[in-house]
């Protein structure tokens, strides 16, 4: 038999398209901040997880790259020592403003060693092998501040010259720029200690060598890259998932309350067919689910155009502003389309309700 | 068989002072293919009485039996049961389900009965095509005037397979001549269609058209004879193009 719900609202489709609408801008922000949550979790580990270092150590304590970590060289000279090591590269680093122009931008500058790892993962344009005086920078940065190749910045009061620019340096809280190890020692202000060592071990011997570092280097903490990388993502998920949970639970609020308002609405001014259709003995099942289903069609369409629109609104808000990172998941757009039905289900409650309130008798008055 | 009998049906509403009792003891019986006429001043109980023929209601005491099935201590769900399978209803403002065309209507009380899917389809283009609407299966009520409004309300009522039709104020928002169509129209589906219709109304011409006539209130139900409340020559009116018993 043919849908009354959806007859219903092919027969009222304004109402129908303020319902939709709805349910499609609850499923485009949660959709959206779905993206950005992945995108972040994504982007604020890639660097770690991308660069070819088998294992990350660092201050003894100290467990993400987002923590300070002050280690002496000579320590590193100790764990290029241990069994099982192949080489040691390190990387000393802070936080800087560039300025350009009349402008200052935050990035985070590491100095690397000219013939280990941990430089910059990706070039874009110029070279990845910066000299003293000179810097390469994020393509994010680059698009920001509007710098390229053979501009010159500033940062800590020296001025550096742009030789690259790179990709995959984009950690979403900061850019990340590479200069030589000298000239961060310069830049830092001290001498003698790095930040991380990045080691590349003999082939299947990381744990080993992570173990193995732990028990006999004193001062330090060793991980295994995948570890490290996924202690820095918990940084963001220990301080963003709170908010971000607060901001989905106002999402899916307002969606619920959106769409059961106008099935609410619809249901009431449908009062006397729904006494009708009691009237003529139609069983309370089939009632709740033409409400129920009238409300799943809304949010199914709603979830269906927010999809579509998370898409569009990602694209422009990149292309906006550089520095926004989202990812679209599959997993994500199914987490809103379990939002949506759950919607879909608590708007119907109140008019399923009402509809099997409804007075069949109330139809003989005229 | 009876296809409607009431056996000392009371019906109450309020307490003490506010106490009101449309029906008092009434006893009463409709058998197949008659058309019988309720009328009665307004707020004398016509209504009601109609809504506990037509198990929507129950009866404060006594006994209600519709096609031979006594109905008294049923559930809702019992009750919808046999509004669906053993009543059709016409009402007085018609009562079409507005985003559905005729067609659809008609197809919605089949399917309610069971008659689902093709079947149905066919059913419902057969039963507008019998009421003359054959052309007017995929207008919308809004679209319809009121007499084929009336029809189609009609022959949502002929759609299951119950043969009582309880007909409440079938013309009172017709014109004259849409009036008298329906009523014909009725009249025919008791001869053609071996249905029995009980209608409630204020409508004297109705009178014409019916085998009995009762006339309620303070209560009572007490038979009168055609001329007692009104008198007009009988006509049964032209036969219904091609009804026949299904």
């Amino acid at each position: 038999m043919f849908s009354i719900a959806w007859k219903n609202m092919r027969a009222e489709k304004a109402r129908f398209a303020f319902s939709v609408a709805g349910v499609a801008v609850a499923a485009l922000l949660l959709a959206f901040m779905l993206a950005l949550y992945s995108g972040w979790s994504e982007r604020i580990a890639a660097y770690v997880n991308d660069v070819p270092a088998d294992v990350w150590v660092s201050q003894s304590g100290n467990q993400s790259f987002f923590a300070a970590s002050l280690v002496p060289d000579k320590t590193f000279d100790d764990v290029a020592g241990r069994p099982g090591v192949l080489t040691v590269s390190t990387l000393l680093g802070r936080s800087l403003k560039i300025k350009h122009g009349d402008s200052t931008y935050d990035s985070y500058v590491l100095g690397f060693d000219a013939d280990g790892i941990g430089g910059p993962l990706h070039i874009k344009s110029g070279r990845g092998t910066p000299a003293d005086g000179e810097i390469v920078i994020d393509d994010v940065l680059a698009r920001t501040a509007d710098v390229g190749v053979g501009d010159e910045i500033t940062a800590n009061d020296q001025t550096l010259r742009v030789v690259g620019v790179s990709t995959g340096g984009n950690i979403v809280i900061n850019q990340l720029s590479f200069v030589s190890k000298d000239e961060a020692h310069r830049l830092v202000g001290i001498s003698g200690i790095a930040n991380f060592g990045l080691l590349k071990t003999e082939p299947g011997q990381a744990k080993a060598v992570v173990a193995d570092i732990n028990a006999n280097v004193p001062g330090v903490s060793a991980f295994e890259r995948k570890e490290f990388a996924s202690n820095s993502r918990q940084v963001l998920k220990r301080s963003m998932l709170p908010i971000l949970s607060v901001v989905i639970v106002m999402v899916f609020v307002v969606g619920a309350v959106v769409v059961g308002l106008t099935i609410y609405t619809a249901t009431m001014e449908k009062e006397r067919e729904f006494g009708v259709m009691k009237a003529l003995g139609t069983p309370h099942k089939f009632l709740m689910l033409a409400v129920g289903e009238q409300s799943m069609l809304c949010g199914l369409i709603g979830f269906a155009v927010g999809e579509i629109a998370v898409v569009g609104a990602s694209r422009f808000a990149e292309r906006m502003v550089p520095q926004f990172v989202t990812l679209l998941r599959w997993q994500d757009a199914l987490i809103v389309l379990a939002a949506v039905v759950a919607m879909s289900l608590l708007a119907a409650y109140l008019p399923i309700r009402k509809v099997l309130s409804v007075d069949p008798l109330r139809v003989f008055k005229a | 068989m009876s296809l409607l009998k009431l056996s000392h049906v009371s019906k109450t509403y309020g307490q003490g002072a506010s106490e009101v009792r449309p029906l008092d003891d009434v006893t009463f019986e409709m058998v197949a293919r008659e058309v019988v006429a309720v009328t009665g001043p307004s707020g004398s109980g016509k209504t009601t009485l109609l809504t506990i023929a037509g198990a929507l209601q129950a009866p404060t005491a006594g006994v209600v039996e519709i096609s031979g099935e006594e109905v008294q201590g049923y559930s809702q769900i019992e009750l919808a049961h046999v509004r669906r399978h053993k009543v059709g209803f016409i009402f007085q403002s018609f009562n079409l389900l507005e985003a559905l065309s005729a067609q659809e209507n008609v197809e919605f009380a089949l399917a309610l009965s069971g008659h689902k899917g093709s079947h149905g389809r066919e059913r419902a283009r057969q039963l507008l095509s019998k009421l003359e609407l054959g052309t007017r299966a995929q207008a919308m009520p809004r679209q319809m005037s009121g007499g084929e409004r009336q029809r189609v309300a009609i022959a949502r009522a002929l759609a299951n397979d119950g043969d009582l039709i309880l007909a409440d104020e079938p013309t009172a928002s017709l014109d004259h001549k849409r009036a008298i169509d329906t009523l014909q129209l009725l009249r025919g589906i008791t001869r053609d269609l071996g249905r029995s219709v009980l209608i409630v109304t204020h409508d004297m011409r109705a009178h014409d058209y019916a085998d009995r006539i009762f006339w309620l209130e303070d209560g009572q139900l007490d038979a009168v004879e055609h001329g007692e409340v009104h008198t007009r020559p009988h006509d049964v009116g032209p036969p219904v193009a091609g009804i026949a018993t299904n």
